[in-house]
């Protein structure tokens, strides 16, 4: 009985990995932009706005620009390889790039990590002298892989 | 009937229950189950703990520097009191849901086997659908129950303890109080319906394998290996078929703009995975053979 389960099991296991493994993933380099890009800029607002106690900061464009780390490997699936690039409006008035690494799920959620000699460490002060969360040190988002 | 007299209140009495109570009927199954139900004091323990656990959690967060920052939303937990119910969510989708659900599924029709009692019950004049009917919807009512409280507690908590600031979303675009209480409203009810996927699975294990510790345990760790699956890359048609996808598909409640397409997938394969697994215990329950034990 117990054989009988255990060959089922595998038969099934077996047949969902032929049938998925042909589909191919569902991250795909554009997704991942569309999700990185338009975050970041929201979020840059957001850490100027606690920062400075107003709206007046530039807003980034939503452009990102994402990779797989390996060159080998085609821009698409999800692993901890991914960087994305974005225009980052520095203190000095230049827009620079930032890089982000990105760790990215099947379920086409994600985890940006910035470089905090840039963005901050992961605590700021805010405008009122309060300790909280940083927007930019690191941050989550999901897409839709459906 | 105000003018039919009674000779004595106890007959009244009894005139009424049995006008009241109609023979034959799943009602009466499914009251006297509830009522088992509510006397356990493990299931009563269950759903106190639904009520304070999440008070708890946000208290432990509010008096430590660390944030649950491997989960999502973990990382706002101090800054909004919206992101707590969300944390929960996400942790309670991984395994505490399915677990917590099936400890009544699982063990509602094989504590008639533990016990021995099925020839009993069997005897008091309720055929097999009507027995199966009424216990199947008190499973389902405690499976409600238990979502509802762990929902409303976690929510409660996250607004009394951490406060109601406005949420930052998962496109980083900031949601005011009263839009985020209601996406945590919306994410909490719709997982009634994997819930409800996985009361079918218990009801369906405990059916099968005779035995609470497998009805209970079977789905739950089915569950995790689910999940597991699911975190392998390039199954993207079998993840949207898997009954604990669903359990993520709040997530695209939270993104500006938001995307339905995952909760719409989800409702269909958690009633479609409750359909198959309610007729297959359906069909044990009345092809089984009561006279052998």
């Amino acid at each position: 009985m117990m054989r009988r389960i255990a060959l089922t099991g595998g038969a099934v296991a077996a047949a969902i990995v032929t049938i998925g493994g042909c589909a191919g993933t569902d991250v795909t380099e554009q997704r991942l932009e569309g999700a990185v890009g338009p975050e970041f800029s929201n979020l840059y607002l957001l850490q100027q706005r606690a920062r400075n106690g107003n709206d007046r900061a530039e807003r980034p464009d939503r452009w990102a620009d994402c990779k797989r780390g390996t060159k080998s490997s085609p821009d698409r699936g999800a692993a901890d390889d991914w960087t994305c690039v974005v225009r980052w409006p520095s203190p000095g008035g230049v827009t620079r790039p930032l890089t982000y690494e990105v760790h990215v799920l099947p379920t086409g959620c994600f985890t940006a990590q910035g470089p905090a000699t840039q963005v901050g460490q992961q605590l700021m002060t805010d405008i009122d002298g309060v300790s909280r969360t940083n927007p930019l040190y690191e941050f989550d988002g999901c897409f839709d892989v459906s | 009937m105000s003018d039919v007299t009674h000779d004595s209140p106890a007959e009244a009495a009894g005139a009424v229950r049995t006008a009241a109570r109609p023979r034959g009927g799943a009602r009466t199954v499914y009251l006297w189950e509830l009522e088992k139900l509510t006397a356990q004091w493990r299931i009563r323990a269950v759903l106190v703990l639904c009520l304070v656990a999440p008070f708890l959690f946000a208290l432990g967060l509010r008096a430590q520097d660390t944030l649950p920052s491997d989960t999502l939303f973990g990382r706002w937990a101090h800054d909004s009191g919206f992101a707590v119910p969300l944390v929960v969510l996400g942790f309670a989708g991984q395994w505490a849901l399915p677990l917590l659900v099936c400890l009544v599924a699982g063990d509602i029709f094989s504590s008639e086997d533990h016990h021995g009692t099925w020839k009993t019950i069997l005897t008091r004049s309720r055929t097999r659908g009507q027995i199966f009917a009424g216990k199947t919807l008190a499973a389902v009512t405690y499976s409600a129950v238990v979502v509802l409280l762990l929902g409303a507690g976690s929510l409660a908590a996250g607004v009394l303890v951490i406060g109601h600031q406005p949420l930052v979303g998962l496109s980083g675009q900031e949601i005011g109080a009263g839009r985020a209480a209601g996406i945590v409203v919306e994410s909490w009810l719709y997982m009634l319906l994997p819930c409800l996927a996985f009361t079918a699975l218990g009801v369906f294990f405990s059916l099968a394998t005779r035995h609470s510790a497998a009805g209970i345990g079977a789905p739950a760790v089915l569950g995790l290996l689910l999940q597991l699956v699911s975190l392998v890359d390039g199954l993207g048609p079998v993840r949207r078929l898997l009954p604990t996808t669903a359990f993520d598909a709040w997530h695209g409640l939270t993104t500006d703009p938001a995307f339905h397409r995952p909760l719409v997938t989800g409702a269909y394969v958690s009633a479609g995975c409750a359909v198959v697994f309610l007729a297959a215990g359906h069909l044990l329950m009345l092809r089984r053979d009561f006279t052998k034990g």
